[in-house]
């Protein structure tokens, strides 16, 4: 086996639960979610040569997942949602507010938040999925290529949407 | 829980074991590749055997205007060559491992339907225009090369008129939709 071979299935091994977890974001159906997620691999694969190590090997693994994830979706880009799993860590960060912590346990506003979610934009989608991995600002930034400020004042913007509307929901 | 909730997912989603997947990408290298190697090979074929039958041919029989007419088809050839070249290698160097904007630039660049290989691709046309022109005239005379320039118009000129349609309707369908889809993205990224 040549060292590419070796470097692929090293990289696939140790980071195979972080792209399945972005497949499951971008994609509604398992079917989708496998397709996605061969075609991540196929341009990890691609883009291994390449790699210098200028980013950090997740960093790298994120730009190749979120890049393909929104190529592949393609013309149905605007009917992408975004599917959060219930175990999902980081939900909470998105509503940080201590008194919502134990509300966020409860069904009714977990799917609250899902459909919130799925409201938002193709690259507000992007953001929020990689905020729920617990990526630093700074680690978006890189993914995304816009500036960590500009990063910062569009999560804020998020968050504070999903807030305002989280508000008016009845929880009873 | 809410069926939205998407927690039952299927953890085994790769659907194949991993040399199974290297055998897959292994073969799309050697496709890619393949595909690219046939097409220098037809051109740079194409090339020597028409500057050996028009151009450098012996032949007594082969004229002036018919070795500037072969002369004309081989130039065509190059450029198609270079262009084509330089097309597999732009799609060869796709990056997916750049930030989401710089990729997006990109694309946006790379499906854009007015590039400057349209402009080597139309000299190319010319050329090969220039090359059915001077293909049938026996003597330069006024008459017979207007004669000659105007029938080549009438015909030639429609048939690229109708590829060049064909190719902006191909366009259209398959990557504009990927370029409107890359400028929307980066108007929200850096808006």
């Amino acid at each position: 086996m040549n060292s590419k071979e070796e470097q692929f299935k090293k990289l696939i091994s140790e980071n195979e639960e972080r792209i399945k977890r972005i497949c499951r974001y971008y994609a509604p159906d398992k079917d989708e979610q496998k397709d996605i997620y061969q075609e991540i691999l196929i341009n990890i694969w691609k883009s291994l040569e390449s790699f210098r190590g200028d980013a950090s090997i997740s960093t790298w693994i994120y730009r190749i997942a979120v890049n393909t994830s929104l190529s592949f979706m393609g013309k149905s880009f605007k009917r992408m949602k975004l599917h959060v799993n219930s175990d999902t860590q980081n939900l909470s960060s998105l509503l940080d507010e201590s008194n919502y912590e134990d509300k966020l346990r409860e069904e009714t506003q977990f799917n609250q938040i899902q459909l919130e979610l799925n409201q938002l934009s193709v690259i507000d989608k992007a953001l929020i999925s990689l905020q729920l991995e617990g990526l630093s600002m700074k680690e978006i930034s890189e993914i995304i290529g816009i500036t960590e400020p500009n990063v910062k004042v569009k999560i804020h913007r998020i968050k504070e949407q999903l807030r305002e509307k989280m508000k008016g929901v009845d929880y009873e | 829980m809410n069926s939205l909730v998407n927690k039952n997912i299927d953890t085994s989603i790769a659907g194949s074991n991993p040399d199974d997947l290297i055998l897959k990408l292994k073969n799309e290298d050697a496709r890619n590749l393949r595909i690219s190697k046939n097409f220098q090979w037809i051109y740079w074929i194409l090339i020597p055997i028409y500057a050996g039958f028009f151009i450098l041919n012996p032949d007594d029989e082969l004229n002036l205007l018919s070795r500037i007419s072969g002369a004309c088809y081989v130039v065509s050839f190059i450029i198609f060559a270079f262009i084509f070249r330089k097309s597999v290698k732009e799609y060869k160097a796709i990056d997916y491992s750049l930030p989401t904007l710089e990729m997006m630039k990109q694309a946006v660049k790379r499906y854009h339907l007015w590039q400057p290989r349209l402009l080597w691709a139309l000299l190319s046309v010319l050329f090969i225009d220039a090359g059915l022109i001077f293909s049938g005239i026996e003597f330069v005379d006024a008459a017979s090369f207007l004669n000659r320039f105007l029938w080549i118009q009438a015909t030639f000129l429609p048939a690229i008129g109708i590829s060049f349609g064909i190719g902006v309707l191909i366009w259209s369908k398959r990557q504009k939709p990927l370029r409107d889809q890359a400028l929307r993205i980066i108007k929200e990224l850096i808006e």
